[in-house]
């Protein structure tokens, strides 16, 4: 009964909201020039789709996106696990990850043009960059966080540190890396969008920077939708994933 | 002298699935002004509903509360809580919360608040500890500052709902004899909720037992034992009679309640 | 190893070799020319580079710009973010007409607005000002949401049976109890308003630290671009450190 009510309330706010955006224009509260109408945005996307725009679009910057988020993956983890793992090195390199962490990557988008090339060179680097990251930081601090009470009892039934690993300490650290996974998507998108938008020939956000340029406002929207449509998916699946290897934890956190 | 009425009581709660959970049913009491009263019934009989629907934080389905004749229609400064949880704002000092109820009446200036904070600080035993947050304090001394809130707004009528049930044995023990010692320097009427039968008795001009849900009063019983009472009354005849008769009446409620649940298994 | 006991100051010089031995590498791969020095520079070029910036005086007059852009873009979060998230966390029909848009933000690219912004309100610190509004201030408005529906309902009871005012409580029960949330939030508002701030200063603008990066990059003068790195990295841990000890201020009363 409550999640009806969610879901319809929050659909007839979106409905209100397209119902005033589409009035807007024609009640003289703006010019159509500056923010369209959402019959038109959905009658540019029709179009976009039917002439495979968004497709090619879409393929180019999902390729990008995907190569650089598996392999923030396939390094974040394990390296997150070794520093989460020895106290040693985690307080060598801690404040170096911070100052890293801390600043936003997409503003070494001019020196990865040039170390990787314009395009799919430097997206695959500043998806990377953006998503290694906060999947690292989070993986040490769900290793470290685990209870050492658990690694007690694992290495009191005379357990080797592999066995620590396996049986404790990763499943252990899944929801804080799960955490880091959902961070890193976010990031990884922006950096997408931030590389083909700065400068690429191709991909979603060069279409976006393309449309924007020339102020033809009905595409535009009808892209950033695409794109929002897009982190929306991502970042619900994301979360389905989440509920899904947290169950029967007893925290589970979105 | 009537101080608070109970009549014919009955509380549901809606249910999530649909359908209503009674919680208390055709209640009546009568509390007469200076009286200590405390209830005790099996956990989940609705004793806790019960002293919410007097402070009138809770609406009664039917049935009405009067307060020195007066119907019940929400909180009023006649009347204050002690919680079982302290409810302590944790961002404030124990003087902040002491001084919580005053402030929020809005009737005095902030001078002659603390001057009253300070005499209950006084009345609790908890000088010293003016300036420390809740966290800094033992379970014991946060629930003398629950007491302390309630007692600052001066209300006629205390509400005590388990006001002890988070502490230890011990503590337990030290803060019913300190609340009588409070008690006795004014004589407030307190209804006092607790699943302690030791505590019912030691506390209570008259314990009201309660059965298991739906709530109804099981039966009363007069504690006629002199006060004012040290510990060492517990071992009096007259208090191990009424400990073991309020113990049978509960192991009934209990007994029934298991029985319940067994049938519809 | 890991049951070795460390002390407190064993972080503090541990974390500083860090550093210092990440540059050293950095240093002799320039020296042994193990990369192209054009490419990475090195740490002594950037120390040159940051030097001269700093003399010529624009430095503080980059500097200046972001940190305006900056503090305008999280107030504004702040002052429209904060009211929202209360608004949404007390009553549940606002929190589910409100919710799908608030997703919708959360989970998109928000660079993606930058043209609309372009377009709507002209190049300059208007539009960025504007991008990282939008960044922040959605961070700002879930954490005060969940602030807000975090409080301990026996907290709002005990004040309901004072009989407190609505404006009571308000103030001395809800926003006090969900101020640690809207600090936190607030502080990581502020990473993703940086994050604003430096794309639209990199996409266009004629100040500020991401247009410094953006100016030296396409003439690849690298060691002006870590330079500006450099400068935006003090600048987000600076302000967090900043935010951090507020919280810890404002949060005295927690265990």
């Amino acid at each position: 009964m409550k999640r009806w009510q969610r879901a319809w309330i929050g659909g007839l706010a979106v409905f209100a909201f397209l119902i005033l955006w589409e009035a807007a224009t024609p009640l003289g509260w703006v010019r159509v020039a500056g923010i369209s109408r959402p019959t038109l945005v959905g009658g540019a996307f029709v179009q976009l789709a039917a002439s495979g725009e968004i497709y090619d679009g879409l393929y180019i910057s999902l390729k990008g996106f995907f190569l650089g988020f598996v392999l923030a993956v396939v390094i974040g983890i394990p390296v997150g696990v070794v520093i989460g793992r020895y106290r040693f090195l985690s307080m060598l390199l801690d404040p170096l990850l911070m100052a890293i962490y801390n600043m936003p990557k997409v503003a070494m988008m001019p020196l990865l043009v040039v170390w990787f090339g314009v395009g799919f060179g430097a997206t695959v680097a500043v998806v990377l960059l953006g998503a290694v990251f906060p999947i690292l930081v989070n993986t040490a601090v769900g290793i470290r966080e685990v209870d050492p009470v658990w690694v007690r009892a694992v290495r009191s039934f005379g357990g080797s540190e592999w066995d620590v690993f396996k049986k404790v300490l990763l499943p252990g650290s899944v929801p804080p890396m799960m955490t880091g996974i959902r961070l890193g998507v976010g990031r990884g998108l922006l950096g997408v969008v931030v590389s083909e938008m700065y400068a690429s020939t191709e991909g979603i956000g060069h279409l976006i920077g393309l449309y924007g340029m020339s102020f033809r406002i009905t595409e535009l929207i009808a892209m950033v939708g695409v794109v929002s449509l897009l982190g929306f998916v991502f970042a619900d699946l994301i979360r389905r994933l989440e509920v899904w290897v947290s169950k029967g934890r007893a925290e589970v956190q979105w | 002298m009537l101080h608070i009425e109970l009549k014919q009581i009955r509380v549901t709660f809606p249910q999530p699935e649909g359908g209503e959970l009674l919680a208390v049913d055709r209640f009546d009491l009568q509390v007469q002004r200076g009286e200590f009263v405390t209830i005790v019934g099996p956990s989940g009989c609705g004793k806790s509903t019960l002293l919410s629907v007097v402070d009138g934080l809770v609406r009664s389905s039917s049935g009405q509360v009067h307060v020195e004749g007066m119907l019940v229609t929400g909180p009023g400064p006649d009347r204050a809580l002690v919680f079982q949880e302290f409810a302590l704002l944790p961002w404030r000092t124990v003087e902040g919360n002491i001084g919580l109820g005053l402030e929020l009446q809005h009737k005095l200036s902030s001078r002659r608040i603390k001057e009253l904070v300070l005499h209950y600080i006084n009345m609790v035993g908890l000088q010293g500890f003016e300036r420390h947050y809740p966290y800094q304090l033992s379970g014991g001394m946060r629930q003398r500052v629950g007491i302390a809130r309630a007692l600052a707004v001066n209300p006629e009528i205390l509400l005590m709902d388990e006001p002890f049930a988070a502490l230890d044995a011990q503590t337990r023990e030290i803060m019913s004899v300190e609340l009588l010692r409070i008690w006795e320097q004014d004589k407030k009427t307190v209804l006092f909720i607790t699943h302690s039968i030791d505590e019912s008795v030691y506390l209570a001009d008259r314990v009201v037992v309660m059965s298991s849900r739906p709530g109804r009063v099981k039966e009363i019983i007069q504690v006629g034992l002199p006060r004012p009472r040290g510990l060492a009354i517990k071992d009096a005849p007259e208090f191990v009679r009424l400990r073991r008769h309020i113990w049978d009446l509960l192991e009934e409620e209990v007994r029934r309640q298991v029985d319940g649940k067994e049938d519809r298994a | 190893m890991s049951t070795l006991r460390y002390r407190r100051y064993d972080t503090v010089y541990l974390g500083a070799i860090g550093i210092i031995g990440a540059l050293l590498v950095w240093e002799l791969a320039a020296r042994l020319r193990l990369a192209d020095p054009v490419l990475i520079s090195s740490p002594m070029l950037v120390a040159g580079a940051l030097r001269g910036w700093a003399v010529s005086g624009a430095l503080w007059r980059d500097l200046g710009t972001t940190l305006y852009e900056l503090v305008i873009a999280i107030g504004a979060s702040a002052l429209v973010g904060i009211p929202l998230g209360v608004i949404m966390g007390w009553n549940r029909p606002a929190e589910y007409a409100l919710d799908p848009f608030i997703w919708l933000l959360y989970s998109t690219p928000l660079v993606s607005f930058w043209p609309l912004f372009i377009i709507w309100l002209g190049i300059g610190a208007n539009a960025i000002i504007a991008l990282a509004f939008l960044f922040s201030i959605v961070q700002i408005v879930i954490n005060t949401m969940v602030g807000v529906k975090g409080i301990d309902p026996v907290l709002v009871r005990c004040a309901r049976s004072f009989n407190a005012r609505a404006v009571d409580l308000f103030f001395k029960v809800t926003l006090p109890g969900a101020l640690p949330m809207i600090v936190a939030g607030l502080r990581l508002a502020l990473g993703r308003a940086l994050i604003g701030v430096i794309v639209g200063e990199l996409f266009s603008s004629n100040a500020g630290l991401g247009f410094h990066i953006s100016f030296y990059g396409t003439r690849l003068q690298f060691a002006d671009v870590f330079a500006g790195l450099f400068v935006i990295v003090i600048v987000g841990v600076g302000m967090s450190q900043a935010i951090r000890l507020l919280e810890s201020r404002l949060v005295r009363w927690k265990s």
